[in-house]
């Protein structure tokens, strides 16, 4: 019984995302089909890589939801200068384009001690205008042969190799949380910031530090989003705060830090993917989706945070 | 002696140290005015169209939308919340108001049932609230669910189409109108400004309101329903955002399903700039109203010096950090 309600505890998520997958293959003769296992797969890595990346940040207790625009900013430049200077010099810029765009916003936060939410929601609104405008507001399509070799590279037919860079950058980022000082003292700044303080932790250049990593795998998540949709601009990715902060939170990493990990980010971005393809399976018209993607959130937080506060009296 | 005189210049010299130290926390304290001022000052250096009646009249019409949602948003703050959701609603109620309008023939049944949306919307967020005894973390989240689905109701009602046309004459003169050469709209949300600065200055009720926005436990203990003022403060955000939905198809005469989006961002920076606090407890309607009205200048001066919309953004995005950055001086 204890193994039981321990496994419930910890490992819901997972079970949970199984448990869909089983009964959706078992009752939709289409689920389990070769083409819709790519396009389920082919649709997480993207966001998955930045959920990583705020998994960082929340740990820490901090928000960002400016990695919408950095995904747009650093895929236009990837975009514009891939036929130029080539396929690895251009990546490798878009990713130090995200770094700086990472830092100047965890710089506001980490060292003028602003409110993360206010800071990001500002520098999300520059970032996106920059975009647009060295895309002249226009879409950057560009049908370069090594995306186009990089999208089509499947594994056991169904899975693109971008859903292993995805796994990958998560198992790393589960290595550094769980195994390095580094790591473990994101979780004390997390837990008590005043006590990371007077254990004489760095907490500023920690926090500029996370920043750094969200824009990094910001970057690399509109880099990867780029291997199937060719075509940058700077309206990319709008709704990626609100996609992706249900799935880190979904995943069992909490807003107020301290706990959580990049496994648990990993299979909340697995659960909610599926959970979308299920509810496309069934029908159910987009606008209705949304609905139904805000009762989750509304039913997970909600049921998380009355079970832990309900014996407060306020 | 010697000791006396540099001891009395060291007095000088503090007196003078003193009062500049005055001067600067006065400026420190008020620094939300202070850019207030710089920015209308800019204004009437950078465009001589700037002290125009007309385009004076023109921004207070283009800021009222912002200002009825920052007044709404600004409750949530004082209760120590956050409400994201005023964006959907202000969609979901544009929407309704026009589409009900149209059916039924009567602009009053849409307004109500516009003002009824808006009330339900946040009425849910106020009761999740409490069922979580949320602070602003969890209402970040909780009103990120309740914008989704209204905003998923909005696009339902309307099938994702703009909906055109208002009818009646005194529907359209919310919006467009003037009484003496001063628009309806701004009287209405001045209005409100100043009935809710007394409400929450004034009133047992505000200071109830604000206590337990500060310390929710010791307004607890003073026997204060923290639960209750929560609801109530999420319920009125609500009505605000159906009132500016009201406001706005008035004036652009169609609901749109997203002419929400970016509004709750807007009415939070507005809020934010003007010198209320995230962490609740601290702020009101005059704070509001300072930084509605900078929000609105930013805007109206890159629009009078020709600058592109998309650059706007960067500008806009570069100035309002800067004035986060100048409000945070305060707290040190």
């Amino acid at each position: 019984m204890e193994i039981v309600r321990k496994i419930a505890k910890d490992y819901r998520i997972p079970l949970l995302a199984l448990l869909v997958f089983v009964f959706m293959s078992l009752t939709n003769p289409y689920f389990f089909k070769q083409a819709n296992l790519f396009g389920l797969f082919d649709s997480m890595p993207a966001y998955g890589i930045a959920a990583v990346g705020l998994t960082f940040i929340m740990l820490c207790g901090q928000l960002d939801i400016s990695m919408g625009s950095v995904m747009a900013l650093s895929s236009c430049v990837f975009m514009m200068t891939l036929n130029s200077i080539g396929f690895i010099p251009s990546m490798l810029l878009a990713l130090a384009i995200g770094c700086v765009l990472g830092a100047v916003t965890g710089f506001f936060v980490a060292f003028f001690r602003l409110s993360p939410f206010i800071v990001s929601m500002t520098t999300q609104i520059a970032y996106k205008g920059i975009a647009l405008t060295i895309t002249n507001s226009t879409p950057v399509v560009n049908m370069h042969p090594v995306l186009v070799k990089i999208s089509e590279i499947k594994v056991f037919g169904a899975i693109p190799i971008t859903f292993f860079v995805f796994v990958l950058v998560a198992l790393l980022a589960e290595f550094v949380m769980t195994k390095t000082q580094y790591g473990r003292n994101l979780f004390v700044i997390g837990g008590n910031i005043n006590v990371a303080d007077n254990l004489g932790l760095n907490v500023r250049g920690h926090l500029w530090s996370v920043y750094v990593i969200q824009g990094f795998c910001a970057a690399l998540g509109g880099i990867v989003m780029m291997t199937r949709m060719f075509s940058a601009s700077g309206n990319l990715a709008l709704d990626g705060p609100l996609s992706i902060i249900p799935m880190v939170i979904v995943g069992g990493t909490a807003f107020a830090g301290g706990k959580g990990g990049a496994i648990k980010t990993l299979f909340g971005v697995l659960l909610m993917n599926i959970i979308f393809n299920a509810l496309s399976m069934f029908n159910i018209y987009v606008n209705i989706q949304q609905l139904i993607k805000g009762v989750i959130l509304l039913m997970i937080i909600v049921s998380d945070k009355y079970l832990e506060n309900r014996h407060n009296k306020v | 002696m010697k000791s006396c005189v540099t001891h009395s210049k060291d007095g000088e010299d503090m007196e003078q140290k003193l009062s500049v130290k005055k001067i600067g926390e006065l400026i420190r304290d008020n620094i939300n005015l202070v850019m207030l001022i710089v920015m209308i000052v800019l204004g009437a250096i950078i465009s001589k169209d700037f002290f125009t009646i007309n385009n004076l009249m023109n921004l207070l019409r283009r800021i009222t939308v912002n200002g009825v949602m920052a007044a709404g948003f600004t409750l949530t703050l004082l209760v120590g919340g956050f409400d994201l959701s005023i964006g959907s609603t202000l969609s979901l109620c544009a929407v309704l108001c026009v589409g009900i309008e149209k059916s039924s023939g009567s602009a009053a049944i849409g307004m109500l049932v516009a003002i009824a949306a808006g009330a339900a919307v946040g009425l849910l967020n106020g009761l999740l609230m409490k069922l979580t005894r949320g602070e602003s973390g969890e209402a970040f989240l909780i009103t990120l669910g309740t914008s989704m689905v209204a905003s998923s109701a909005a696009l339902t009602y309307c099938n994702g189409y703009d909906i055109y046309g208002v009818n009646a004459k005194w529907y359209k003169a919310i919006g467009q109108g003037n009484i003496a050469g001063f628009p309806i709209a701004a009287i209405i949300w001045l209005g409100i400004l100043i009935i809710l600065q007394i409400v929450i200055k004034k009133t047992e009720f505000g200071r109830q309101l604000v206590l337990s926005g500060a310390n929710k436990k010791s307004a607890f203990l003073a026997g204060v329903n923290v639960g209750k003022m929560k609801i109530i403060a999420f319920t009125l955000a609500g009505i605000f955002a159906a009132i500016a939905a009201i406001i706005m198809t008035a004036r652009t005469t169609a609901g749109s399903p997203r002419s929400g989006t970016g509004a709750d961002f807007d009415a939070a920076i507005a809020s934010i700039i003007g010198g209320n606090s995230l962490v609740g407890g601290k702020g009101g309607m005059v704070q509001v109203f300072i930084g509605v009205v900078i929000y609105g200048l930013i805007t109206n001066m890159l629009n009078l010096m020709g600058v592109d919309s998309v650059v706007q953004y960067i500008v806009k995005g570069v100035v309002l950090l800067i004035a986060i950055c100048l409000d945070n001086l305060k707290k040190r």
